[in-house]
């Protein structure tokens, strides 16, 4: 290393130095605060627990932290929140039986929330030997909705699962999310009108795509 | 030419300089050969050693001062602009929790607007995993004609969970979900939530 030789180098290091005590600060002040200090100590420490345990097991921990979040805004009690966070990892690992963890963020939380729903693990983990690389969070949100809303859980993954083998897209599922919705709310049993609304869906095939007759359980191939 | 008042001893050095060297035909071909054993420099080499190559920078005390009000100036720029898009600004945490939460914002961030009907509601806000369910992060806005509130927030793509938060004039605070989304399962703790999926195949 040469040493700085000249006056104006020395100012432009002072200058450096002056910036990085002027920038440090605001970086750190614009990041997020310790997210878990809204629990009380003795919860905090359980969920992370079950953070650490998580991470251990390879399966995403920022759901449990949002979880805990939640519980915690919510002013859920202690008991709550962790029982709460313990389901979702429980429920993270039967995801992954059932789909392997190539999912992504969106993925892993509607399949979670599907489970929670009371989606059977083999009704599950059929989507995955029919995935063939397509996105999996819309068929699973609008499977939620619909058992949300009363759909009965058989019927409900049945006719999931047979629009996604079908090659159903994105505007097909918010489809008949939406129509069933509608005719739940103007009275409509929520089967019956599932069931109504499944007829209007327009076939669409990709190459290489089977396609099971309409009233036929869709196969058992996965996991 | 000599001077001949000269000392012989001068007189002798100054003959013996100007006497011409005999040089050997063959030492310019030996310099030439050697020369080309050498390795060439590469162009890469070279721009590097220009880079990395100490050298003095003359620069007057006024310029290094000025460069430097410049320099702080940009820094507490970007300082502030991070905090006004993060909405939040607050010390450092656990670093593990802190690293699995979000950036507040992306520049492929998709603006989403949450609306609800709430005519009896003294304030309203949307809370999600967007905004780490902090109740007091998002804020929802009343529109002059009505009971109906509204705010637009910039959303990543993907799935995200959220609800309202209700406070009403009598200090009573309710969640809600949104009646035009999808619903959430019931997670435990007993509130309602709701899902927006924002993107392509919400990837």
């Amino acid at each position: 290393m040469t040493p700085v030789s000249s006056r104006g180098s020395r100012v432009v290091l002072r200058a450096a130095a002056v910036l990085a005590a002027a920038v440090h600060p605001l970086a750190l002040v614009a990041q997020d605060p310790d997210p878990l200090s809204r629990l009380d100590p003795n919860t905090r420490f359980v969920v992370e627990v079950i953070i650490d345990s998580a991470r251990v097991a390879g399966v995403p921990t920022r759901p449990l932290l949002l979880k805990a979040l939640q519980g915690a805004a919510y002013h859920a009690d202690n008991r709550h929140i962790i029982a709460a966070v313990r389901s979702v990892f429980h429920a993270e690992l039967d995801v992954r039986v059932a789909l392997g963890s190539a999912l992504n963020e969106s993925e892993w939380a509607s399949a979670v929330s599907a489970l929670q729903s009371g989606v059977p693990l083999e009704a599950l983990a059929k989507f995955r030997g029919e995935r063939s690389g397509k996105p999996l969070t819309r068929a699973l949100v609008v499977l939620t909705d619909l058992i949300q809303r009363g759909v009965p859980i058989p019927e409900a993954s049945s006719a999931i699962m047979q629009l996604w083998q079908r090659g159903a897209g994105d505007g097909d599922f918010h489809g008949l999310w939406k129509n069933v919705e509608q005719d739940i709310l103007s009275g409509q049993n929520p089967g019956t009108a599932l069931e109504q609304r499944m007829r209007e869906i327009p076939v669409r095939v990709t190459p290489g795509t089977k396609i099971p007759p309409a009233s036929q359980e869709p196969n058992n191939s996965s996991s | 030419m000599i001077d001949p008042e000269l000392d012989p001893d001068i007189e002798w050095i100054a003959r013996e300089a100007k006497r011409a060297v005999a040089v050997d035909p063959m030492a310019v071909e030996r310099v030439m050969a050697r020369v080309r054993l050498e390795p060439r420099p590469r162009v890469h080499d070279l721009r590097w050693r220009w880079i990395v190559e100490p050298r003095s920078l003359p620069l007057s005390p006024l310029v290094g001062a000025a460069l430097a009000a410049g320099l702080v100036g940009i820094g507490i720029l970007l300082g502030h602009s991070q905090i006004d898009r993060g909405g939040q600004t607050t010390p450092t945490g656990r670093p593990q929790a802190v690293a699995e939460l979000r950036p507040p914002l992306a520049p492929h961030d998709t603006v989403i607007k949450f609306v609800l009907v709430a005519p009896q509601a003294s304030t309203v806000a949307v809370v999600g995993d967007f905004n780490n369910w902090d109740a007091q992060a998002t804020p929802m806005t009343r529109t002059p004609t009505g009971g109906t509130w509204s705010v637009a927030i910039p959303l990543h793509a993907g799935r995200h969970v959220y609800a309202f938060v209700i406070n009403g004039a009598n200090g009573t605070t309710q969640w809600v979900a949104d009646p035009t989304a999808p619903l959430a399962p019931e997670d435990g703790l007993g509130a309602p939530n709701s899902v927006v999926l924002v993107g392509g195949s919400a990837s």
